[in-house]
């Protein structure tokens, strides 16, 4: 008998520095989105107010504490009352940041008043809202995305402005949210566009995957990188996989995720499938399937789980195939790896 | 009115809901620098072992000290008291008041208390309050702010007087917008402490009184001019406001009395021809601020 092992899903990837390199805004005056212009190139930033430092959008991520979670009220147009809101607010709150959008660092006679920040992609859990209350406390929704993104989600800063607003998400979990500003040159009425920009947020509290995400690569958004099946250390294990074995998904250690073994019981020897879960990936479901051929979609799922040991990092499982092994067949097994619902 | 004797005007605003009364004087600090829009901080720092309030106009890049700068408080700025038992904290609904708000509406001020230049580790909890001790001017002073569903939270409200509840926390490093709001226009000083517990030593020390200058709103101003029919008084005039001429002969032993019909405010100078040239007079402008709801 011939045992193949599989791990999950592989996904090529293109050798991409990685970065773990990450500041968490949690208390500060961050304008998260501030316009930065070289000279050539227009972009945006995000600017510390409290410590005067800019950051690029992946080194960098806002942190929306368990505390900001509120139930909304009736009338408002965020949803529906009683549905839960995450929101980092308007006004600055102790201990939560204060977000806010900026030009002020544009120089003056430069650009037309007529600068754009415009929504155009978010990746998360949950839907995201932008919006203002007024001195009345009328509702100013700037962006929704519960009506999908177009051109109405947008932000209309003035040269050398600075505002804030409410921003708001509908679960917790790990938002991506892609921006694109834009600003008209003076010296020749064109628009000039930033790159599409994404701004990371962590609306807590995290799962463990996510946590684990972002101890890895902070601010990142990368796909190629953060995905689940992403293999950016090109070691064979895609990241949920290296996360479920406890392993670093930026260094390559590749090997065998599991180990194949026989039992033998009543003169009949089984086919039996070893591995090590990492007890903190507490989040995720590993299970062993096992089939006559490789073609085999998924194969058939193996339950018998005849012993575990947890050494109080890891958990070892071993799984026995309910086929005994024979002259005349094959048996392939593979590991399927994914998170909890 | 005799032509040959020195002409006396006041002016002076009555508003229509708060019946207050304010009489223009040649103010203090007239020729003070004034701020009249941008991101602008009521400043509060501590550094080397002193207190500093000041003024942080952000887009002049400069700071001033709290009584050498006005903060404009422009004609854009006037609205009025919203319907509802919310903002019952700000007068009766209809008022007229002068806000600044805490979202940036251009050709205002905007205006925020700025700790960011404080550095954390000064005072327990990095915290420092800042007290409302007095407001000078005509009207009344408010800051509050709205939270993300609207709800508005009062910081300082001299309508009610100034007691412990107008202090307000602030956090070194940190930065916040409110709304300012005035419910009379005219010149303004706003007193402000601020005080803290010293880390170092558990020690409260206090700054001194800080006084902040705001102009808020654009008085009507009396003049008096001479045409080929004889004398005329101009003013400027704001939409939404009834404008009314009064005149008494004497300052003390006299009573004021309406001079001629009420005008309504066009936003542009209104211009009223004298008619009684037969005796010295006194004349003011009383405006009655309408609803803007």
């Amino acid at each position: 008998m011939k045992c193949y092992y599989f791990f999950g899903i592989f996904l090529l990837s293109s050798i991409i520095s990685v970065s773990a390199q990450c500041v968490q805004f949690t208390r500060e005056h961050v304008d998260l989105l501030s316009f930065h212009w070289d000279g050539t190139n227009l972009s945006l930033v995000a600017s510390d107010d409290t410590h005067g430092i800019n950051y690029v959008s992946n080194q960098c991520a806002v942190v929306c504490p368990e505390s900001m979670k509120f139930t909304l009220p009736a009338g408002t147009p965020l949803g529906n009352s009683g549905d839960p809101m995450w929101i980092l607010p308007q006004s600055s709150y102790a201990g939560v940041p204060y977000i806010g959008i900026s030009a002020e660092q544009l120089p003056s006679g430069v650009f037309q008043d007529s600068l754009l920040i415009e929504l155009k992609q978010v990746d998360g859990p949950g839907q995201f809202m932008v919006w203002q209350t007024t001195s009345f406390g009328d509702y100013n929704v700037r962006m929704n995305t519960t009506d999908g993104i177009d051109t109405n989600d947008v932000l209309t800063p003035f040269v050398g402005g600075h505002e804030h607003y409410n921003w708001g998400f509908t679960t917790n979990g790990i938002y991506h949210v892609y921006f694109q500003a834009s600003g008209v040159l003076l010296s020749d009425s064109q628009r000039h566009y930033t790159p599409i920009t994404p701004f990371t947020f962590f609306v807590l509290p995290l799962t463990p995957f996510e946590q684990w995400e972002t101890n890895q690569w902070g601010g990142e958004s990368d796909t190629n990188i953060i995905g689940m099946a992403a293999n950016p250390d090109l070691d064979s294990l895609p990241n949920l996989l290296e996360y479920a074995c406890g392993r670093s998904p930026t260094t390559f250690d590749g090997g065998s995720f599991f180990t194949q073994s026989f039992i033998t019981t009543n003169g009949l020897d089984f086919g039996m499938v070893s591995y090590k879960q990492s007890d903190k990936a507490s989040d995720v479901i590993c299970e062993v399937l096992a089939g006559y051929d490789l073609n085999t979609t998924n194969g058939q799922l193996l339950t018998n789980i005849v012993n575990t040991m947890d050494d109080g990092t890891n958990t070892q499982v071993n799984v026995l195939d309910f086929i005994p092994r024979n002259e005349t067949s094959q048996r392939f097994y593979k590991m399927r790896v994914r998170l909890k619902q | 009115m005799k032509l040959n004797q020195p002409i006396k005007l006041l002016r002076t605003v009555i508003l229509a809901v708060t019946i207050t009364v304010f009489t223009s004087e040649k103010s203090r600090g007239d020729t003070l620098p004034v701020i009249t829009s941008g991101h602008t901080d009521v400043g509060v720092n501590y550094e080397d072992d002193a207190w500093d309030l000041h003024v942080h106009a952000e887009d002049l890049g400069e700071e001033f000290a709290p009584d050498a700068v006005w903060i404009k408080v422009g004609t854009g700025a006037r609205t009025s008291v919203p319907l509802g038992e919310a903002y019952g904290f700000l007068g009766t609904a209809g008022a007229p008041l002068w806000v600044l708000p805490a979202t940036h509406q251009d050709g205002l001020v905007y205006l925020g208390f700025g700790t960011e230049e404080m550095a954390s580790g000064i005072f327990m909890d990095d915290t420092v309050n800042l007290s409302l001790q007095s407001v000078e001017g005509p009207g009344d002073f408010i800051v509050y702010i709205n939270d993300m569903f609207g709800n508005p939270v009062v910081w300082y409200n001299s309508r009610d007087g100034l007691d412990t509840n107008d202090v307000h926390s602030l956090t070194a490093g940190g930065h916040s917008h409110v709304n300012w709001v005035f419910t009379v226009p005219g010149q303004y000083h706003i007193h402000f402490q601020a005080s803290g517990i010293l880390k170092s030593t558990g020690e409260m020390t206090t700054s001194s009184v800080a006084d902040y200058l705001f102009d808020v709103g654009n008085l009507p101003q009396l003049q008096l001019s001479k045409n080929a029919e004889g004398l005329v008084l101009t003013w400027n005039s704001e939409t939404n406001a009834i404008y009314q001429i009064q005149s008494r002969a004497d300052l003390t032993l006299s009573d004021w009395q309406n001079y001629g019909n009420s005008v309504s405010g066009t936003g542009g100078q209104i211009s009223m021809p004298l008619t009684n040239d037969t005796q010295c007079l006194f004349f003011r402008v009383e405006a009655k601020y309408l609803s803007t709801n």
